[in-house]
């Protein structure tokens, strides 16, 4: 699967990144390509190009906060989730996600 | 369960400003106090115009009048998108002036950007005219509808409960409950780390401020430091075997950013556990932002942290109150939170309890 993301927590300095370290983790150990954009107080960082959306079969968002700029997912697969989810249960929740795409 | 996200997205827009304007006007009153100015002095800041120090003042103070429309605006943003931006602003702006702040900006804007989306949805117009909806209707109306509905109806109200809280909050300063006053505030601040609620607190305490009355002001500051002290300590000295390498990396972000009173720096911790940091920073900020008050300690400057300490009234007792209630949080963290072992990083297994109660839709 060849996933792409955004993560950003509230006070944008410390759990969007964790999360962002998580899923990376996750995905890969799964054995899944990612790309995942982090949204902090900072700003975008690591922003995802419209090749990357292109190219993605799945959009997740782990956010507590509004993000910017979803509009670039129009047409995708794009699921929303509390960030508390992805620090709890990353692997978990790609395997879902997977489990929900196959069954189309 | 949106509606807590709307408002997140408002304070985490909010939190650069509250922070930028809060430094500029404690570092006027340091300022003041390293070139010798006498209290009276200090004080006199404001109006002292065309000074040095009224300009490092004068820039919080215009800071703090962005603090609820930027709130607002953002709230806005978060419900109906771009198009709520610019009412969610102007919204914030009508809540001060109508003497509702925090409260109103927060009812504002969530009525201003389910009106906006409202709007989307419904408004039809002539095929000709579509392209003015976005950039005319929506806005103006928006904006007028919910302003008036502000100066007329709701305004009164909200400043009513606004007021009436405020009142509670002067008579419990002046009368016997002063520990109770500062246990309140405390624990106000201690209970959402830098949210809404605590960030109300601050506002009335800020209000108090500029009624000449100090003491809020100390119990504020001690009660938003010690949540952060107290559960960053407890996190580093559990030390490497029970907290992973993410956990002690938020603490070390925490604990600095605490003494600053930054609260935020708690809030990883908070969202992975609620309950067990919120009653430690509860009860830690609580018993703190009581002991200043019967203790005397009373604080000019809104913000600061451990840098505006001595300027206080009594800074050893501010001193011994921060102690204490960071001493109770890390305690308390330390017993509910104790395990042997971190849990992430060190086991595979995951706690998927919330994955599952979710339902994916795609």
């Amino acid at each position: 699967m060849n996933i792409v993301g955004i993560t950003a927590c509230i006070a944008g300095i410390a759990h969007t990144y964790i999360a962002k370290e998580k899923l990376v983790t996750a995905a890969k150990e799964l054995g899944h390509s990612i790309k995942i954009e982090t949204q902090g107080t900072i700003g975008v960082e690591d922003q995802l190009t419209p090749a990357d959306v292109a190219a993605a079969d799945v959009v997740i968002i782990a956010a507590d906060i509004g993000v910017m700029n979803l509009e670039r997912f129009v047409g995708k697969r794009k699921v929303e989730v509390p960030i508390s989810v992805v620090m709890k249960s990353p692997k978990a929740l790609i395997q879902k996600v997977e489990a929900k795409l196959a069954e189309g | 369960m949106k509606f807590r996200k709307h408002m997140m997205t408002g304070i985490s827009y909010m939190i650069p400003i509250i922070v930028a304007g809060g430094l500029c006007m404690a570092l006027a009153r340091i300022l003041g106090v390293v070139m010798g100015l006498t209290p009276e002095q200090i004080v006199a800041i404001g109006s002292d115009e065309g000074s040095f120090l009224w300009m490092i003042n004068r820039i919080g103070g215009l800071a703090m009048t962005l603090v609820v429309p930027v709130l607002s605006g953002f709230i806005a943003y978060s419900i109906a998108d771009r198009p709520g931006i610019g009412p969610g602003l102007v919204l914030g702006l009508v809540a001060n002036e109508v003497k509702t702040g925090f409260l109103g900006g927060l009812v504002a804007a969530f009525l201003v950007g389910y009106f906006i989306l409202f709007l989307k949805k419904h408004m039809k117009v002539p095929k000709s005219m579509q392209g003015l909806v976005p950039i005319l209707f929506i806005p103006f109306i928006s904006t007028l509808v919910v302003s008036m509905a502000m100066f007329l109806i709701l305004g009164k109200p909200i400043a009513w409960v606004m007021e009436t809280f405020t009142g509670m909050l002067v008579n419990m300063q002046n009368g016997g409950a002063k520990f109770g006053l500062g246990a309140l505030i405390g624990g106000m601040l201690g209970f959402d780390l830098g949210g809404p609620m605590g960030k109300t607190a601050s506002a009335f305490c800020n209000a108090l401020l500029a009624e000449g009355i100090y003491g809020p002001s100390a119990a504020k500051i001690v009660s938003g430091m010690t949540p952060a002290i107290g559960i960053a300590v407890a996190v580093l000295v559990g030390g490497k075997k029970r907290w992973s390498i993410a956990e002690r990396e938020t603490a070390k972000t925490a604990l600095p950013l605490g003494f600053c009173f930054i609260t935020e720096g708690v809030i990883p911790f908070a969202a992975a556990d609620p309950i067990r940091v919120i009653v430690s920073t509860m009860i830690g900020s609580a018993v703190a932002g009581g002991l200043t008050q019967v203790w005397g300690v009373e604080c000019m400057v809104p913000h600061g942290g451990i840098f505006v300490v001595p300027i206080m009234t009594n800074p050893f007792g501010f001193l011994a109150a921060l102690t204490i209630g960071s001493l109770i949080t890390f305690v308390l963290f330390f017993i509910l939170k104790f395990r042997k072992k971190a849990e992430s990083g060190v086991s595979d297994v995951e706690d998927s309890t919330e994955l599952d109660s979710l339902d994916l839709n795609f």
